[in-house]
């Protein structure tokens, strides 16, 4: 099958086409076309299936040291093309001169190959996708249990290009299947997930299987006093948990000296300390055969692989956002990253859920948060309820099902009361508007094990 | 990273396109934080306007016909019923110069048919009949491949759609001055006048929202039924919002509530109102004196009593009460994305002797009211009445589109009520699928005088909350809300409260919890944006609430330091 969205060679001759008829001294081109596919499985029944693309087309205009004019439109017709680019310059022409304008240098840029894109995607598109539906949902009504389900592909094309001749295109694909089951009687709930860039690495019997366990153990869960307690996080809580922690290692913002990244007493970024469990790396990786992405931010300049914590828990970099970077006559380094790998040091013991339970005396087990929200960026700090499985546990097993707890917590904090750690996969994350728009950024995470993680209040519903 | 366009400008999107915007943009860091600095227009500039060179944009009638043909193909593949939006949107952001003025045109479609009791929904941007077209037919292929797929599962379907009759004609929102044909050197005008405003003040920074910003929007409405309306809207971002801080402390700050909703119905002239630069005076020196007040660290947590102001206790009610009566959740759509509810099964909740939430509490909604989701037909072709949703604490109705509104068909029928679709649904753009919303939701306020101050002077030791927003958790029943705390004590505002937020019980706190509501004076309009749907998509609901005097509330605070 043929990609719904405009192909690499389309877009370079889109480029080469408005470019051709800018007459700006800086006209910098940015495109993104999006194209999804889904479908949405309510109480067992099929309910809606949704697919099609946008397309945003923009386009920034300078003369000389004039203010810029941005414009966007998504019409690629070429008179349309040609009035877009027509009306940007007549505006932009007119606009007074700026005094403080920061341009920027124009520097040889190469980019690091990727492995984002996928055909197998491309083709669920049609058939598989559809075909899927049935074999996630089927198992859970065999059981007489109801079924809630979404089943997604998507594929994006981006392309970065200006009169200076940058030229950066890109494609990746990205798949996401979740399902939430409740039992028969409607008093347990259970979600499971799976999200991939290749639509051939999900394992669809899976998915199912999983949300059905989880809704058998979560029936009937009693009220249970929230505290500060041992929690088993299994990889979709974990993800959630640290989808956001790239922000803070913007630059821009720790050397202004907030976040959780500045030290106030030392009066500087706590480079080179210590900032989380030994055991744990973050980094990120355009290359990555799970959490590959796009290897050029929307500037077009590279984004490269890089380790921002590494072995023993130091903090090694920051991300120096281009015009900042220029700003300050450095070279850019990465933007803050979206796609992140919560990983293990090297010859760190590695643990699973099944153990982590085993070895835990009190504690809970959580599958998933959701209702995540940022509340106190200077110190990461978060709140959010568990969602589709929260269980206590009880000298190695688990022992019954809870209602939902809100929590308060910083990634920050957690990553450093590590009691366990398990082997790294891609999460999927299911309904995140606060992590971004769908589909959320790759996350490869553990599960993990932490002490002392801060329950603040339950919530009564299934 | 993939990103998609949502198309319109959302809040996040007009924020973004502040001081994050502007630094995605090119502009260093020190300028986006300094003063905006006033570049002189040239003369040519003074002169111009967003729309001084403007590409030609498809008309109504080019929109109809595209529309037509749309539902010619949806027939012809054999859709039981369909229905298409065909949009052009404009947004124009404008900011204090040297930052870019903004302007973005998305023009798109999407097609929705239905095949026994299931959706195939088709959407994208080519504008022409071969393409909408060729959606179309995609739209009940898929649609009649769902029922297929039901039919294999053996699953129940939902009923027929609520009827609604045939709709024709066009209908113009409100507005005298169109912005798009406005001077760019007005706009800046204005916004030095607030910006002067605000540093007259004080030495504080001046509050966000210098910008100002519109969306007008042409969207034509067809359906299989024969319907076709054409609806042009013209929706402004008049208010500045924020918090106002000092430049050395720029997370230490104060909301700063001014009585001008963020989101409204009409042109230029939302800006021009005789008042506004004295209503900005007023918020802003009502938040300094707020923002001088002592800062006590808060750790003694527990239950206090609280006062939510107008913006706090619209939010609550927008997050929690509101959304528990959503068509969409009743029937199971959103379990696997925004949630469920508390308030199901809909027969037993309507019936029920017990009220559900205090009987202080009544809550209309309006869609005629000049705010975001102001419309003559809905995204389904209805024309909104206004109804009421909670009267004096006893659920008397959902939120209902035209597939949801057959789950009370027996309880319209026991009240003689005609079985009818309220006209609340919303498709974000024309792009997107129409979902359930809340129109826009009123909250009664007292009919005795209750202001702020008073309902504050009840409390002997607690809080008042201002602009707090938040979250709720997916089965609404438990909600945070943070913002400004002010700690009360023997009635009087003593100090700020850092780090302090609040657990609503949602069933307690609305029910048993509630003391007294405001008067008129303390109703303030929140724009509540709820994501729904998966994917999930963004949408503005106004929600209009006095403020409101709790006992017991679960004060909380967000400093965890381990």
């Amino acid at each position: 099958m043929t990609a719904p969205v405009l192909s690499p060679q389309a877009l370079r001759t889109l480029a080469e086409q408005i470019l051709g008829m800018a007459t700006a001294n800086t006209t910098v081109l940015r495109i993104d076309h999006l194209a999804t596919g889904s479908t949405r499985v309510a109480r067992g029944q099929v309910r809606l299936d949704n697919a099609g693309d946008r397309l945003q087309i923009e386009l920034h205009t300078r003369f000389g040291q004039r203010v810029m004019f941005d414009t966007q439109f998504n019409q690629l017709d070429p008179a349309s093309v040609r009035q877009a680019v027509q009306y940007a310059e007549s505006i932009a022409r007119e606009l007074p001169g700026d005094p403080a304008d920061a341009s920027m240098p124009v520097t040889p840029r190469t980019y690091p190959m990727n492995t984002a894109w996928h055909q197998t995607t491309i083709d669920a598109f049609s058939d598989a996708r559809h075909a899927a539906v049935e074999h996630v949902v089927e198992p859970v009504l065999s059981v007489g249990y109801s079924a809630s389900a979404f089943i997604g592909v998507a594929v994006h094309s981006r392309l970065y290009a200006d009169r200076q001749g940058i030229l950066a295109v890109g494609q990746e694909t990205d798949s996401e299947i979740t399902m939430t089951a409740r039992s028969s009687d409607a008093s347990g709930g259970g979600w499971a997930g799976q999200a991939a860039r290749d639509w051939n690495t999900l394992d669809i019997p899976a998915i199912s299987q999983r949300a059905i366990h989880m809704a058998a153990l979560a029936r009937h869960p009693v009220r249970f006093e929230p505290g500060r307690r041992t929690v088993i996080l299994d990889r979709p809580a974990v993800a959630q948990l640290i989808a956001g922690m790239g922000q803070p290692f913007d630059a821009q913002g720790t050397l202004r000296g907030s976040g959780p990244l500045y030290d106030p007493q030392a009066r500087r970024p706590r480079l080179g300390e210590r900032i989380i469990d030994a055991r744990l790396t973050l980094s990120s990786d355009p290359n990555d055969p799970e959490g590959g992405y796009l290897p050029f931010n929307g500037r077009g300049f590279p984004l490269v692989p890089m380790t921002w914590i590494d072995t023993g828990g130091i903090l090694r970099n920051l991300a120096y956002e281009t015009y900042f970077a220029a700003a300050r006559g450095i070279a850019p380094a990465n933007d803050w990253p979206e796609s992140l790998r919560l990983d293990l040091a090297p010859g760190t013991t590695t643990s699973t859920v099944e153990a982590m339970i085993a070895n835990c005396k009190d504690g809970i087990y959580v599958n998933r948060f959701a209702q995540v929200r940022g509340v106190d960026p200077e110190h990461g700090v978060l709140t959010g309820v568990t969602n589709g499985g929260c269980f206590l546990v009880r000298d190695g097993k688990i022992d019954k099902a809870i209602t939902d707890l809100r929590f308060i917590e910083s990634p920050w904090y957690v990553l450093n009361r590590v009691l366990a750690v398990g082997t790294t996969a891609r999460a999927a994350f299911g309904y995140a508007p606060w992590q971004g728009s769908w589909p959320i950024a790759p996350t490869i995470v553990p599960p993990l094990m932490i002490r002392d993680f801060n329950f603040t209040a339950l919530a009564t519903a299934v | 990273m993939m990103t998609s366009y949502s198309g319109g400008m959302t809040r996040r999107g007009f924020l973004r396109a502040g001081a994050a915007g502007m630094a995605a943009l090119g502009i260093p860091w020190r300028v986006t934080h300094a003063t905006p600095r006033y570049i002189p227009l040239t003369p040519a500039t003074l002169r111009l306007s967003p729309n001084a060179f403007a590409p030609e944009m498809p008309q109504g009638e080019a929109l109809r016909r595209l529309a037509l043909a749309a539902m010619d193909a949806a027939k012809s593949a054999g859709a039981e019923f369909a229905d298409v939006r065909v949009g052009v949107q404009r947004d124009i952001v404008v900011s204090p110069l040297p930052y870019p003025t903004q302007l973005t045109v998305d023009v798109s479609y999407g097609v929705r048919a239905r095949v026994a009791g299931t959706w195939g929904f088709q959407h994208g941007s080519v504008m022409t009949a071969d393409a909408i077209a060729s959606a179309a037919r995609g739209a009940v292929t898929a649609a009649r491949r769902n029922a297929q797929t039901n039919q294999r599962l053996g699953t129940r379907t939902m009923s027929a759609l609520a009827p609604t009759p045939v709709v024709t004609g066009e209908w113009r929102s409100p507005y005298q001055i169109d912005p798009f044909t406005v001077p760019l050197d007005d706009y800046l005008r204005v916004i030095g006048a607030r910006v002067e405003t605000t540093a007259r003040v004080h030495r504080n920074h001046p509050i966000s929202g210098s910008m100002l910003g519109w969306n007008a929007e042409t969207r034509v409405f067809a359906s299989t039924d024969g319907s076709l309306v054409t609806q042009e809207v013209m929706r402004g971002w008049p208010s500045m919002h924020g918090f106002a801080s000092l430049p050395d402390h720029p997370t230490d700050d104060v909301h700063v509530d001014l009585a001008i909703p963020e989101l409204l119905c009409g042109g230029f002239e939302l800006v021009l109102r005789p008042n506004w630069i004295e209503t900005v005076r007023v918020g802003m020196e009502t938040a300094i004196r707020l923002r001088e007040l002592p800062i006590r660290p808060f750790l003694d947590v527990g239950k206090f009593p609280m006062v939510f102001d107008g913006i706090s206790f619209a939010n609550l009610v927008g997050m929690t009460a509101s959304p528990a009566l959503d068509g969409d959740r009743l029937t199971g759509l959103e379990t696997d994305a925004s949630g469920t509810t508390f308030l199901t099964p809909p027969l037993d909740i309507l019936g029920a002797s017990t009220p559900q939430f205090s009987p202080l509490i009544t809550a209309r909604v309006d869609r005629s009211l000049p705010y975001a989701n102001a419309t003559q037909w809905d995204d389904e072709g209805v024309a909104p009445q206004p109804y009421t949703l909670i009267d004096r604490g006893h659920v008397v109705d959902y939120h209902t589109t035209r597939e949801t509104a057959p789950l009370l068909a027996e309880w319209y029928a026991k009240h003689g009520r005609p079985l009818r679709a309220h006209g609340v649904a919303v498709s974000r753009t024309a792009a997107s699928v129409p979902a359930c919303t809340s129109g826009h939701l009123q909250v009664m306020p007292a009919s005795g005088p209750a202001s702020l101050d008073a309902l504050a002077r009840e409390i002997q030791h607690g809080f008042i909350l201002r602009g707090a927003n938040g979250e709720a958790e997916a089965g609404l029943t438990l909600a945070t809300l943070s913002g400004t705390a002010l700690e009360v004590r023997g009635g009087t505002i003593v100090a700020r409260c850092d780090d302090v937020s609040t657990q609503i019980a949602t069933k307690t706190v609305l029910k048993d919890k509630l003391l007294a509501l405001g008067d008129e004076r303390t109703s303030r309009t929140a724009t509540v944006w709820e994501e729904k749907g998966m994917p999930w998509e963004s949408i503005p609901q106004p929600v209009t609430a006095p403020a409101a005097l709790c006992k017991d509330i679960d004060v909380v605070t967000w400093s965890i330091r381990s």
